[in-house]
């Protein structure tokens, strides 16, 4: 569920609001701090920065819009290191243990904290700029006491939370505009497509993460299609600042840049018209594919930041990497059904893999695929029922590749995770990872794993409600690893899970949820070396949100 | 148990300088783990360090703090030539691409803080587990003993060698001998004479009463690549090691000479001794 999907009785805030008026107040004041006279420079600007030319109606009333949320969330892990014993490689369990007892307790509580603010700046009908600001993003509660004024740095005595450095982060800032040939997007904009399984922009009320790029995107209307071409810059490597500071960083070197060229076909009603068309007994198609092609000719290992090495040709690689992604959806929407589908393509190459100045390696190939086909229907009001298949291509090297460590060479047998790639002898990484913000569980991808990977599973579920802003969900999640050899026991079955979750969202924007899990592991999450079974694990997962 | 053949034996040179092989090998800037009871299980770390690949092995491209560890593998054929193949401009070409590979071993660095003569080997920042090459490995690994030595900021030196048994074996030489000299540039060599410091005794045996002298002539002969199944390494430093042992003015004397490929990120990358004639190999798979 996103924010957006919730209820809302409260219209959009109008161009005028308090808001808008307020930041119209403010603009003056800066200004008025700049050290001289504002002149016109090269793009006409100068007048707007002039407090003393007459503001234009564009500048009286630029509108403003605020989406966002404040997230509490809270948990319960039981027994998530399945008390089946350590890995090979790490030496650790599959989850933290507490750290006082971690041979006797196992069970962890942790609460954390967000505020998403996702200003939108009307600049006209055709015109605005976009921003997603996190605040105090995935704070943990408790975890910035002040003890610096009572009884000497005692955790017991601490009245106050201090403000952590980072208290603000800006994920994305973009500009939107509307010509008259098409639409033109360009900034750091969020990357989503189909159901989110490959690219996510994390907006999910739940999500953590999200995509992004840097680039700009293109899109004409064909023939009731949009025609879409973007550009990304997803690395540009080194820089530097030709004043020592102060001045606009150049980027050293355009041939280590991680450049991206997509073109995408779309088909989709918004959500007004969907509705409108499955509320008279009419079906809707959404569907849509892209295609995109990334590249990088050379790598400067290490020379990320002013601590990094200096981008010089003793310290190039010559990366020689190139991919190509196919990723096709479909959503065919009845009165009572709605069938879903996303199937993921994935090739690359890269010449060299080395993570090193002066080293070289023999090239390492990708070839991966998966994909997820759910069908939801609604027998009748109050009622759904679903079904999800969902696959990721594995590779056969020991551990599920979700999230490796970058200090581990590479994964042994009886490894829950580690590199998928073992030089000399393996150099294919062939497991499809599907973005961490799409959740098909609550215990074994989502927080054991990392993200669904080296997969299948099938996933029923029935809803029943919303009945005055309650509904009710349960879902079963049997999960298999597609390649044995990458399960910890080298056994194919992983775990079948039961997920039970309650929902409230009010009207105003009110929401909380309450989800729990329980995790039955099958014979290939058992610990072979030690001999140990794994055992069921549980999870409690609160939510409480205020959506605007 | 001691050593079965020290100090008598001509191996004795390929037992010590084979511990600093070990040595080098770990002084590669990786991010390790802390070490397990040897020769215990571990993650092969992979580098985290910064080497420019300038060709000059700089103090900051090595590291030496305990708790690194490293696998190395025995190279079963004959492997390239000590001074590899010549290549354009002067460079080497050490060849491991066809290579048949042995038994892997992993060692540790260790913390000497704790050793039993750790006050007869003040200084010592690092500590190399090691046995008589001509023991069988189950041996070595049951009486080990330790090669002491000193990282500072621009040198390692060695101190001298302990026993971990307490009261088998000291051998703390009369002044730390240079080592390594930062930083290393293919044609740098330096040398040093040093004996036993009164208190080095092998069991109920005063070594200082032998009057022993080792002389250690250290150089960095060349430069070039390395090639291993996979990869390739540029910017290796041939370092010779020539250690000899000299009993008495005119007793006898017997010689060693170890070969060492340095990367300047992963350390010793291959190392070979005069006496076994095989090489050794860093970052093979195991």
């Amino acid at each position: 569920m996103t924010p957006r999907d919730l209820p809302r009785a409260r219209s959009r805030p109008s161009r005028r609001t308090p808001g808008a008026l307020l930041l119209l107040a403010l603009l003056p004041a800066g200004i008025l701090l700049l050290p001289g006279p504002a002149r016109a420079d090269e793009w006409g600007l100068g007048a707007v920065r002039d407090p003393f030319a007459t503001p234009t109606e564009q500048d009286r009333f630029p509108g403003l819009a605020l989406d966002g949320y404040l997230r509490l969330r809270s948990d319960v892990l039981t027994n998530l290191d399945l008390d089946r014993g350590p890995t090979p490689s790490t030496g650790e369990t599959f989850y933290p243990l507490p750290a006082s007892d971690p041979g006797g307790k196992d069970t962890l509580t942790s609460g954390n904290l967000r505020l998403r603010l996702e200003p939108r700046l009307d600049l006209g009908w055709e015109l605005s700029v976009h921003a997603r600001l996190d605040l105090l993003d995935g704070l943990v509660l408790g975890s910035t006491p002040d003890l610096a004024t009572r009884w000497a740095a005692l955790n017991a005595a601490a009245t106050r939370q201090q403000a952590p450095a980072d208290s603000l982060v800006v994920k994305q800032a973009w500009g939107q505009a509307l010509t008259p040939f098409g639409l033109l997007l360009a900034g750091r904009l969020g990357v989503g497509w189909g159901l989110g399984v490959v690219a996510n922009d994390g907006s999910c009320l739940d999500c953590d993460g999200g995509d992004t790029v840097d680039g700009l995107l293109f899109a004409v209307p064909v023939l009731q299609h949009s025609l879409g071409l973007a550009y990304g810059l997803s690395a540009t490597g080194a820089s530097f600042d030709p004043w020592g500071g102060g001045g606009q960083a150049v980027d050293a070197d355009p041939d280590d840049d991680v450049r991206s060229l997509s073109l995408s076909l779309l088909r989709t009603a918004t959500p007004a018209v969907r509705e409108v068309l499955r509320a008279g007994g009419r079906n809707v198609l959404d569907y849509g594919l892209v295609v995109a092609y990334r590249w990088q000719d050379v790598d400067y290992p290490g020379a990320t930041g002013e601590a990094g090495l200096a981008p010089t040709a003793a310290t190039r690689v010559a990366r020689g990497f190139s991919g190509v992604l196919v990723d096709g959806f479909l959503a065919f929407a009845g009165p009572t059904h709605l069938l879903e589908l996303e199937l993921v393509l994935l090739s690359a190459s890269f010449d060299d893999a080395s993570l090193l100045a002066g080293m070289r390696t023999d090239p390492v190939t990708a070839r991966q695929y998966g994909g997820v086909v759910r069908e939801t229907i609604r027998p009748r009001a109050g009622l759904e029922l679903g079904l999800e298949l969902g696959l990721a291509s594995g590779d056969p090297a020991p551990g599920f590749g979700a999230r490796p460590r970058t200090t581990q060479d590479r994964a042994r047998a009886g490894d829950l995770d580690g590199p998928q790639l073992a030089l000399p002898e393996d150099r294919r990484i062939d497991n499809l990872r599907f973005s961490p913000d799409y959740h098909v569980d609550l215990i074994l991808w989502r927080e054991l794993v990392g993200t669904v990977t080296d997969a299948l599973y099938l996933r029923p579920r029935v809803q029943l409600g919303p009945w005055r802003g309650f509904t009710l969900e349960l879902v079963g999640i049997y999960s298999q690893a597609m390649e044995a050899t990458s399960a910890p026991a080298a056994e194919a079955p992983l775990g079948f899970e039961t997920d039970l979750a309650l929902r409230y969202a009010s009207p105003d924007g009110l929401v909380c949820g309450l989800q729990y899990g329980l995790l039955f592991p099958l014979a290939g999450l058992d610990n072979r070396e030690l001999g140990l079974d794994a055992r069921p694990a549980q999870r409690l997962h609160g939510l409480l949100g205020w959506v605007f | 148990m001691p050593p079965k053949t020290f100090p008598g034996s001509p191996a004795v040179g390929a037992w010590l300088t084979g511990a600093l092989a070990t040595l080098l090998l770990l002084g590669g800037c990786v991010d390790g783990t802390p070490a397990a009871a040897w020769p215990g299980e571990g993650v092969p770390p992979l580098p985290t360090c910064r080497g420019d690949n300038d060709g000059v092995i700089a103090a900051g491209e090595l590291d030496f703090t305990p708790g690194r560890r490293a696998p190395y593998a025995l190279v079963a054929s004959p492997g390239p030539p000590v001074a590899g193949l010549p290549e354009a401009g002067g460079l080497r070409l050490w060849d491991f691409r066809d290579a048949t590979f042995d038994s892997v071993h992993e060692v540790p660095l260790l913390d000497p803080a704790g050793l039993w003569c750790a006050d007869r080997l003040a200084g010592g920042t690092v500590a190399l587990p090691f046995g008589p090459d001509e023991a069988p490995p189950d041996e070595r690994e049951a009486v080990p003993s330790l090669l002491v030595l000193a990282a500072t900021g621009m040198a390692v030196d060695i101190l001298g060698v302990a026993s971990v048994q307490p009261e088998l074996l000291l051998l703390a030489y009369d002044r730390a001998v240079p080592f390594l000299r930062f930083p290393l540039v293919r044609g740098a060599r330096w040398q040093a004479e040093v004996a036993p410091a009164p208190g080095s005794r092998l069991g109920s045996l005063d070594l200082a009463e032998l009057a022993l002298v080792d002389a250690y002539r250290v150089e960095l002969a060349g430069q070039g690549r390395l090639t291993l199944p996979g990869m390739s390494l540029d910017n290796v430093l041939q370092l010779d090691l020539q250690l000899t042992r000299r009993l008495g003015d005119e007793g006898a004397t017997w010689e060693s000479r170890q070969t060492y490929l340095v990367h300047e990120c992963l350390g010793t990358v291959a190392l070979r001794s005069e006496a076994d004639e095989v090489w050794w190999v860093i970052w093979y798979p195991q």
